[in-house]
C-alpha cells in the first residue's frame, strides 16, 4: 500500500515538473518572440523650411506645438521653442529621414510679413533648407490590434523603473519573481477595505498576465502566472524584464488599437517622447497602470488626477523623490492632450497600407520594425477635414435622407509629383471604415467631359474657338432604344464655341463632339491618363457613365494639372528596416501622355469654367488673383456631386453623396464645390500658370458666340489658347482695339517715348 | 544639386534621386532641375523615364533656348541608349536649336 502510496506521488511529482518545464518553456518563448514584435511605424511628410516659405511665425508655432514643442522663455532641452518678437528659436529633436539621420540641434527662424525670410544655425550660419522632424501618423499593427513604440534602455528616464517599483512592486529587485509578503498584504488589505485595493502581483507576474490575456483570475491561472514568473526571473535579469515590462503593459484604449508599452503610451496620451516626460507626467502613467479605463485621465479625469497625486504621496515615502518636487508636481494639471496625439489619419494610412501590401507580407509590415514615411501634409489634411465635415452639416440640415447622411470624400495631390497629400475618407474624419476615397466607386458624371475634349483638341480638328453645335441627339442603341440625352437646363444652345461648351457643362455639345471623334479615341485617353478599368464604350460615356473612385479620378485630374504627364500617385516615399537600411523607395515617375500643347489649351478652359463656368461660385472663397482651374461633375439624377480642380500647387477632388446611391439634389457645383473652395481657400498655394508651348497663340474670343474680338471691345470675352495658325472669324466691328485700349496703349507709347 | 551630383558620380542613385526630389518638391517648376533627376534615371538604366523627364523640362523651358538644348541633349541621349537612332539625331538637331528634318 505503502508502495502504491509513494508510486502515486513520485508521479505526481514527476507530472508537476513536466507542467512547469513547459509552462517555462511557454513563457520564455513569448518573452524572446515579444522582444522583437515591432509594428511598423508611418510618417507624415517633413515641412520643409527654407527662406522664402510663405509660413508666419504664427503658423510656425501651430507646426512647432503640432510636434508637440513646448513654448519655453529659455531654451533648456530638445523639444522646446522661444518666441523673441519675429524670431524663433528651436532646439530641434533628433530626427530620423528616410535619407537621412540628425542629431539633435538649435535653429533660429526669421520670419517677416510674406514669411521666412532666413534660417540660422547655432553658430550664425545662414542654412538654405532644413525640415522639421516628421510627425508620427500611425502604426501598422498586427489584426490583433496591439500597438506599441519600443523604447531602449537609454530611453527611459531612471525615474520611471523607480516608480513602478515604489508603487506596484517594492521588492523588484531581490524576489524571485513572485512577492509572497506582497500577496499576503494585498489579501489583507483587500479584506478589511471589502475591495481590491493593492494588487499584490509583482511586476514580472503582471508581465506574464499581459503575455497571456486571461480576464478570469481563478487560482490555477494565479498558478500558473506564479510559476512562469519565477521561471522567468530565473532566466533574464531584472533589467531585461524590467524593459521587457515598460514596453509591454497595456495602458490605454484607442478605439480599436490597444496602446501597450510606456513609449507609445507616452505618445498617446501627452504627444512627446518618454524621454521629455516630467515628474507629474510619469507619475500619470504609473497611475494608469493600475486600471487604464477605470484610470482613463480623458474619460475620468478627476479619479486619474486622484490616483496621480497618490502614486506622487509614494513616491515621497519611499525616497524616489523629494517632497517639493512631488508637491510641485501634484499641482500641475493632468496635462494630456484632448485627441490622441500622434494624430490618426485612418483613411490616409489605409491607402499606405494597401500601397505597402502589395510588397510585403502581413508579418514584415506588422512585426519587423519598419519605418515608412510617406508624403501626407498634416496642414492640408486637416483643411480637408475640416471643409468636409463643415460643408456637409451645412449641405445636410435641410435635407434628414431617412438611409443615411450625406457623405463625401477628398483626395489631395501634388500634381508635379504625383505625391498624394491628404485623403478623407468621410464625414467622421476619425472613423477607421468604409473609405470611400478608395473604395465608394461612383458615376463620373459631367467630370468626364475635359477628356473628351481633350481627345478632340489632340485630333486636331478642334480648337478652343471651334464652334460646334449644341442641339438634341437621338443615338439609335444597340437594344433598339433611343438616347436622347438632355442638358441641365433642358434647353438647347444653338452655336456655342468650345471654351463655353465646356465651361457651361453643356451636354448636347459634348455629346456632339465626342461621337464625331469617336468613344474609342475618348476611352484610349481616359487609359492614357490612368483609367485602369476599361470603360463601357456606350456613348453614355460620354457624359460620365463611367464609375471612378475619387481616388481614381485624382489620378485622372492629375495628368491636366501637370501638363500631360501621367505619374503613379503614390503616398510611400520610402520604406526603411529596424536597422535603418533602406528597404524600398518609391521613386517619381514621369511619362507623357498627351500633347502638352492640347493639354495647356485645356488647362486654360478649365481656367474658364471657374471665371465664368459652372465653377465661379469658388470665386467667393479665394483670393481674387489666384489662377485655378477645374471642373464640376454631376452625374444622372444628381446622385453623384464632383468637383476636382487644381491650382499652380495643389490638384483636389471632391466627391459628395449617399453611400446608398440615392438622389442628392445637389449638382457638383452647389454639393462638391464648395468643399473644394474652402480647401483651395485655406492651403498656402500658388496660381496655375504654366509656360504657353510653341505653336499656341493666345486669342480673345466673343464668349457666346466664339468670334475672335480684339481686346476692350466687347465686355464678353474669354481670352483662350489656341494653335498659332488658327484661323478664328473675327467679329465684324470689333477688330480693332477698344476705346479704353486704345488709350492704355497711348499712354504706354508715352512713357517709353519720355524713358 | 550639389549634393545630388556627389551622390551621383558616388554611384548611389537612389540617394541622388531622393535628394533631387526632395528639390523638386520645393522648385518644382525648375526645368534644369528635372533635367537632372532624368540624367540620374539615365545613368541608373532607366531611359524611358529619362525621355520623360526631358519632356517635362522642355514645358517649363518657355523660351529659353539653352534650357531647351539641355531637355533635348537629354531626350537625345535617352534614345541613344534605347537604340533609336533616327529619333537620337532629331532631339540633338532641336539641341542645336535647328529644325528637325
Amino acid at each position: 500500500m505503502k508502495r502504491l502510496g509513494l508510486g502515486l506521488i513520485a508521479l505526481a511529482l514527476i507530472c508537476a515538473a513536466l507542467y512547469v518545464l513547459y509552462l517555462d518553456r511557454l513563457v520564455t518563448r513569448q518573452f524572446e518572440g515579444r522582444r522583437w514584435t515591432l509594428p511598423a511605424r508611418v510618417y507624415a511628410a517633413p515641412l520643409e523650411l527654407y527662406a522664402g516659405l510663405a509660413l508666419t511665425g504664427g503658423d510656425l508655432e501651430q507646426e512647432l506645438e503640432r510636434l508637440h514643442y513646448r513654448r519655453v522663455t529659455q531654451l533648456d532641452r530638445p523639444g522646446s521653442y522661444r518666441v523673441n518678437g519675429t524670431r524663433i528659436d528651436v532646439a530641434l529633436r533628433p530626427a530620423r529621414f528616410a535619407d537621412e539621420r540628425r542629431d539633435a540641434e538649435l535653429l533660429s527662424i526669421f520670419t517677416g510679413p510674406e514669411g521666412i525670410e532666413s534660417l540660422r544655425d547655432a553658430t550664425g550660419r545662414e542654412v538654405p533648407v532644413l525640415r522639421l522632424e516628421p510627425l508620427l501618423i500611425g502604426s501598422i499593427f498586427p489584426i490583433h490590434g496591439e500597438d506599441r513604440i519600443i523604447v531602449t534602455p537609454q530611453e527611459v528616464p531612471p525615474l520611471l523603473p523607480a516608480a513602478l517599483k515604489a508603487v506596484e512592486d517594492r521588492k523588484f529587485d531581490s524576489h524571485h519573481g513572485i512577492d509572497p509578503q506582497a500577496i499576503l498584504r494585498a489579501l489583507w488589505v483587500n479584506a478589511r477595505a471589502g475591495q481590491i485595493e493593492q494588487g499584490g502581483s509583482t511586476l514580472t507576474q503582471q508581465l506574464v498576465r499581459s503575455y497571456f490575456l486571461s480576464s478570469r483570475q481563478t487560482l490555477s491561472r494565479k498558478t500558473r502566472e506564479a510559476i512562469m514568473a519565477i521561471a522567468l526571473d530565473a532566466h533574464f535579469t531584472k533589467e531585461d524584464l524590467m524593459n521587457a515590462y515598460i514596453n509591454e503593459i497595456f495602458l490605454g484604449q484607442d478605439g480599436d488599437r490597444a496602446i501597450h508599452g510606456f513609449g507609445l503610451a507616452s505618445q498617446f496620451y501627452f504627444g512627446k517622447p518618454l524621454a521629455e516626460l516630467d515628474l507629474s507626467e510619469v507619475a500619470l502613467l504609473v497611475a494608469v497602470v493600475r486600471g487604464p479605463s477605470y484610470y482613463d485621465p480623458r474619460r475620468h479625469p478627476d479619479r486619474s488626477h486622484a490616483r496621480r497625486d497618490l502614486v506622487l504621496k509614494e513616491l515621497v515615502a519611499q525616497h524616489v523623490v523629494s517632497a517639493q518636487d512631488a508637491a510641485a508636481a501634484a499641482r500641475r494639471p493632468l496635462g494630456v492632450t484632448s485627441r490622441p496625439a500622434g494624430a490618426y489619419y485612418p483613411a490616409y494610412l489605409d491607402f499606405v497600407r494597401r500601397t505597402l501590401r502589395r510588397d510585403y507580407r502581413e508579418q514584415d509590415l506588422t512585426e519587423a520594425g519598419l519605418t515608412v514615411y510617406t508624403s501626407l501634409d498634416p496642414r492640408v489634411q486637416e483643411a480637408a477635414e475640416r471643409a468636409l465635415e463643415h460643408e456637409l452639416a451645412r449641405l445636410d440640415r435641410p435635407k434628414k435622407h431617412p438611409e443615411g447622411p450625406l457623405e463625401g470624400a477628398v483626395v489631395v495631390t501634388s500634381p508635379e509629383s504625383g505625391e498624394v497629400i491628404a485623403i478623407v475618407g468621410g464625414r467622421n474624419v476619425g472613423y477607421d471604415g468604409f473609405d470611400r476615397a478608395l473604395d465608394a466607386n461612383r458615376a463620373m458624371g459631367s467630370l468626364v467631359k475635359p477628356f473628351v475634349y481633350l481627345t478632340a483638341l489632340e485630333s486636331g480638328r478642334y480648337n478652343a474657338a471651334t464652334v460646334v453645335q449644341d442641339a438634341p441627339v437621338d443615338v439609335p442603341l444597340a437594344n433598339g432604344r433611343h438616347w436622347r440625352p438632355e442638358n441641365f437646363t433642358h434647353e438647347t444652345y444653338g452655336a456655342v464655341p468650345v471654351v463655353r461648351a465646356l465651361a457651361d457643362s453643356l451636354n448636347l455639345a459634348t455629346v456632339g463632339i465626342g461621337l464625331d471623334i469617336g468613344l474609342p479615341k475618348v476611352a484610349a485617353t481616359l487609359g492614357h491618363f490612368g483609367l485602369e478599368r476599361p470603360p463601357e464604350q456606350v456613348p453614355a460615356m460620354l457624359l460620365g457613365a463611367v464609375n471612378v473612385t475619387p481616388l481614381e479620378a485624382a489620378e485622372l485630374y492629375n495628368g491636366l494639372a501637370n501638363g500631360g504627364f501621367r505619374s503613379p500617385l503614390r503616398a510611400v516615399r520610402a520604406v526603411i528596416d529596424a536597422d535603418g537600411k533602406a528597404l524600398k523607395a518609391f521613386p517619381l515617375e514621369v511619362t507623357p501622355v498627351a500633347s502638352p500643347a492640347a493639354v495647356y489649351e485645356l488647362d486654360r478652359m478649365l481656367v474658364a469654367v471657374m471665371n465664368r463656368g459652372t465653377g465661379r461660385a469658388a470665386r467667393a472663397y479665394l483670393p481674387p488673383d489666384l489662377v485655378v482651374a477645374g471642373k464640376s461633375g454631376t452625374s444622372s439624377d444628381f446622385r453623384d456631386s464632383w468637383f476636382a480642380g487644381f491650382s499652380g500647387s495643389h490638384l483636389a477632388v471632391v466627391w459628395v453623396g449617399y453611400d446608398d446611391d440615392a438622389p442628392t439634389g445637389l449638382t457638383g457645383s452647389a454639393g462638391a464645390l464648395p468643399v473644394w473652395a474652402h480647401i483651395m481657400a485655406a492651403l498656402h498655394t500658388r496660381s496655375w500658370s504654366a509656360p504657353m508651348p510653341e505653336g499656341l497663340a493666345e486669342t480673345e474670343i466673343e464668349y457666346p458666340t466664339g468670334l475672335r474680338v480684339a481686346r476692350g471691345c466687347t465686355d464678353d470675352a474669354v481670352a483662350v489658347a489656341v494653335p498659332a495658325s488658327a484661323d478664328i472669324p473675327a467679329k465684324p466691328g470689333c477688330v480693332l482695339p477698344g476705346l479704353t485700349t486704345l488709350i492704355d496703349r497711348a499712354h504706354e507709347w508715352l512713357r517709353n517715348l519720355v524713358h | 544639386m550639389k549634393e545630388a551630383h556627389g551622390q551621383a558620380t558616388s554611384g548611389a542613385y537612389g540617394a541622388a534621386g531622393a535628394t533631387l526630389e526632395r528639390a523638386l518638391r520645393i522648385e518644382p517648376d525648375d526645368p534644369l532641375l528635372w533635367v537632372e533627376l532624368g540624367r540620374v534615371r539615365l545613368a541608373d538604366g532607366n531611359p524611358d523615364q529619362a525621355e520623360g523627364f526631358g519632356r517635362k523640362a522642355l514645358t517649363l523651358a518657355g523660351s529659353n533656348p539653352s534650357v531647351q538644348s539641355e531637355a533635348w541633349r537629354l531626350i537625345a541621349d535617352s534614345f541613344k541608349v534605347r537604340g533609336r537612332n533616327v529619333e537620337a539625331v532629331d532631339a540633338e538637331r532641336h539641341a542645336l536649336g535647328l529644325s528637325p528634318h
